[in-house]
């Protein structure tokens, strides 16, 4: 049964006691209809697992695929160039056979999700490669203009979440523009486009499994960013995603009856404030060093604005009083000692890197012990990136790197696999949110 | 309109994003390999060569071309966002600014720089602009040869200098690097087996 039947049948089935107190239904009749319409009811947790499932899937295989680049990039320079450009428009060639299948077969959401990223994808691999080839002169700001512009229309025409959600953090890529390649109105055009799908979803009040769905497929940008950017320039970013994605499942985990829109609202806000704070280069520089900036007073402004919401949310979340809810008082207190300079900026750094390391721990504990796969990978995921991050060295030689990657999405798919058997046998799937 | 015309419009889109998406890249590569003339070579003095590395391209050297001075004239400013500047050739085969335009010149060689720094001297505004230009010149090398050459690197007192074809869109690609005078590139080339 699909989820929007499912989703009906529980307002059916809340709706059922009402109709028999104001007389409409007879106690007979109420029980009929609850006795036919409670199976459909119980099956809405399977699509919400095989939309998690397939998230996770996609997170390993892109470990894996990135292993498989490596092992093969080891060997990419000695290829004549007519391979490498046969191996550049390879992907977006399938993407375009898997689009069409999708389209005109009118498959679900998981095909869309899976056409627009693929789509997407081909369209980074084509231009990255051939920029390589023809070692063409362009700064990754650019880059990310040309994939963003491409991405665009993907979004609306698959309905992808999954494309909305990293076109968002995508946009901030656009900062990094020192030299003014990319033009503000580029950036505000870019964010305007993006701005009517991502409200209309927001409002969605039936979009609970798409908005896990769409949540779960933001960590692949966050952890493009955390490997490939310098660390000074993405340290805000890191942790602003960070707070967000832990934040909206926080809120999410406790309102497991309504959409929650908190993370989307986040990549919003998030998008539009760096977007607006574009308008000054130096903007994410000037947060971490307080360095000269030429709308000074205005970014002081939007940094006050942006700790704001991650305070007043961990007031909220405290009320628990749990390690993580504490934790989330920690993220503030870093960012105002990175923004006004109160720490030496590597220790602040390895500050950041344990913090999120703790988190990861405390996200990878709670979810264990309350039988949550979405907890337990939220936890193994950061601590996954933050190895990558800090540990992985490209002394280690591009085979090594590759057999990691590899081993460590196998690895990440194999104990999804195995502690979803396990819960499932212990009466407990991970769909069924626990009160606490 | 229905949802059935939208539907059957969504082929049509999807095709047309697609094609459009193509046109960057596709473009890119019938102006290098169909250039509307020749390229043309230049020297440019390269400085800051240094390892780098990341996890998905390995170790490898980066190479940076030493800023060329241009004094702007009378009234002439920079342009704001891309710059372009017009090449001539010195004597010696190296690269000088001519002028400098937020375009592509169409019938100069031209090239796309960065702005390193600017200098204001005796009243005269002088600002100094860099081509970029990335580690191509370690394609077709084995991993023992980008070893070597990286090697190289670190040995101090050498006098580097790239060989660069411009093309008539601005952009460039480095077909040699000397290191006094002598081609290492080619010299690394011709050592691995599996050049071409």
């Amino acid at each position: 049964m699909a989820n929007f039947d499912a989703d009906k049948i529980k307002w059916l089935l809340g709706e059922l006691p009402k109709l028999q107190k104001e007389g409409v239904l007879d106690e007979d009749e109420t029980e009929r209809l609850r006795g036919y319409y409670e199976p459909g009811a119980g099956s809405a947790a399977a699509p919400l697992r095989s939309y998690f499932l397939l998230a996770l899937a996609v997170i390993g295989l892109l470990l894996v695929s990135g292993g498989v680049i490596l092992v093969f990039s080891d060997a990419w320079d000695l290829l004549p160039r007519s391979a490498r450009l046969t191996a550049a428009f390879a992907p977006l060639a399938a993407a375009a056979c898997c689009g069409i299948y999708t389209i005109k077969r009118d498959r679900d959401a998981r095909w869309r999700e899976a056409s627009a990223l693929f789509s997407a994808t081909g369209f980074a691999v084509l231009l990255a490669i051939v920029s390589s080839v023809y070692n063409l002169s362009g700064s990754f700001a650019e880059y990310m203009e040309y994939l963003l512009l491409c991405s665009l229309p993907l979004v609306y025409i698959f309905d992808s979440r999954a494309l909305a959600a990293a076109f968002c953090f995508g946009l901030f890529s656009l900062n990094a523009a020192w030299n003014g390649s990319v033009s503000l109105s580029a950036r505000l055009l870019c964010l305007a486009c993006v701005v009517p799908y991502i409200t209309c979803k927001c409002v969605d009040l039936r979009g609970r499994v798409h908005s896990e769905w769409m949540r779960w497929l933001s960590l692949v940008p966050i952890a493009f960013f955390t490997v490939v950017s310098d660390r000074d320039f993405i340290l805000n970013l890191i942790m602003t995603s960070f707070a967000l994605l832990e934040t909206g499942l926080f809120v999410w985990d406790r309102e497991e009856r309504r959409a929650n829109p908190w993370l989307a609202a986040g990549w919003l806000f998030a998008a539009a404030l760096a977007t607006a704070g574009g308008v000054s280069a130096g903007f994410w520089h000037g947060l971490m060093t307080g360095g000269t900036l030429s709308f000074a007073k205005f970014l002081q402004a939007c940094d006050g604005v942006w700790l704001l919401p991650f305070a007043v949310c961990a007031v909220m979340t405290c009320a628990r009083r749990t390690g993580f809810s504490l934790l989330l008082f920690v993220f503030p207190l870093l960012a105002a000692a990175a923004r006004f300079s109160l720490l030496p900026a590597d220790f602040l750094y390895w500050c950041a890197a344990g913090y999120a390391f703790v988190l990861g721990l405390v996200l990878l504990a709670g979810g264990y012990s309350r039988r949550r796969l979405v907890l337990i990978n939220a936890g193994a995921i950061q601590i996954i990136m933050l190895f990558f991050c800090k540990w992985l060295s490209a002394d280690l030689g591009v085979i090594a790197l590759g057999l990691i990657f590899i081993v460590t999405g196998g690895l990440f798919i194999a104990v999804n696999v195995w502690l979803s058997r396990r819960f499932k046998s212990e009466g407990k799937p991970e769909a069924v949110k626990n009160d606490r | 309109m229905t949802a059935d015309k939208i539907r059957s419009l969504k082929p049509a889109a999807y095709l047309l994003a697609i094609l459009a998406g193509l046109w960057l890249p596709a473009s890119k590569i019938i102006s290098h390999v169909f250039p509307a003339r020749q390229p043309a070579t230049y020297r440019f003095a390269a400085s800051n060569l240094y390892n780098d590395g990341d996890l998905f391209r390995g170790r490898y050297v980066k190479l940076r071309l030493e800023p060329i001075a241009f004094q702007l004239s009378a009234g002439q400013t920079l342009p704001a966002g891309r710059v372009y500047a017009a090449l001539s050739r010195k004597a010696n085969g190296f690269a000088s600014i001519a002028d400098v335009s937020d375009k592509p010149f169409k019938h100069r060689d031209c090239i796309r720089v960065e702005i390193d720094h600017t200098e204001t001297s005796q009243g005269k505004f002088v600002c100094y602009l860099t081509p970029p230009v990335g580690s191509c010149y370690l394609q077709n090398l084995t991993p023992q040869s980008k070893a070597s050459l990286r090697r190289l690197f670190d040995t101090a007192g050498r006098k580097w200098t790239a060989v660069v074809k411009v093309y008539p869109d601005g952009s460039c690609e480095v077909s040699g690097l000397e290191a006094n005078d002598k081609d290492i590139i080619k010299e690394l080339q011709r050592q691995s087996p599996a050049a071409r």
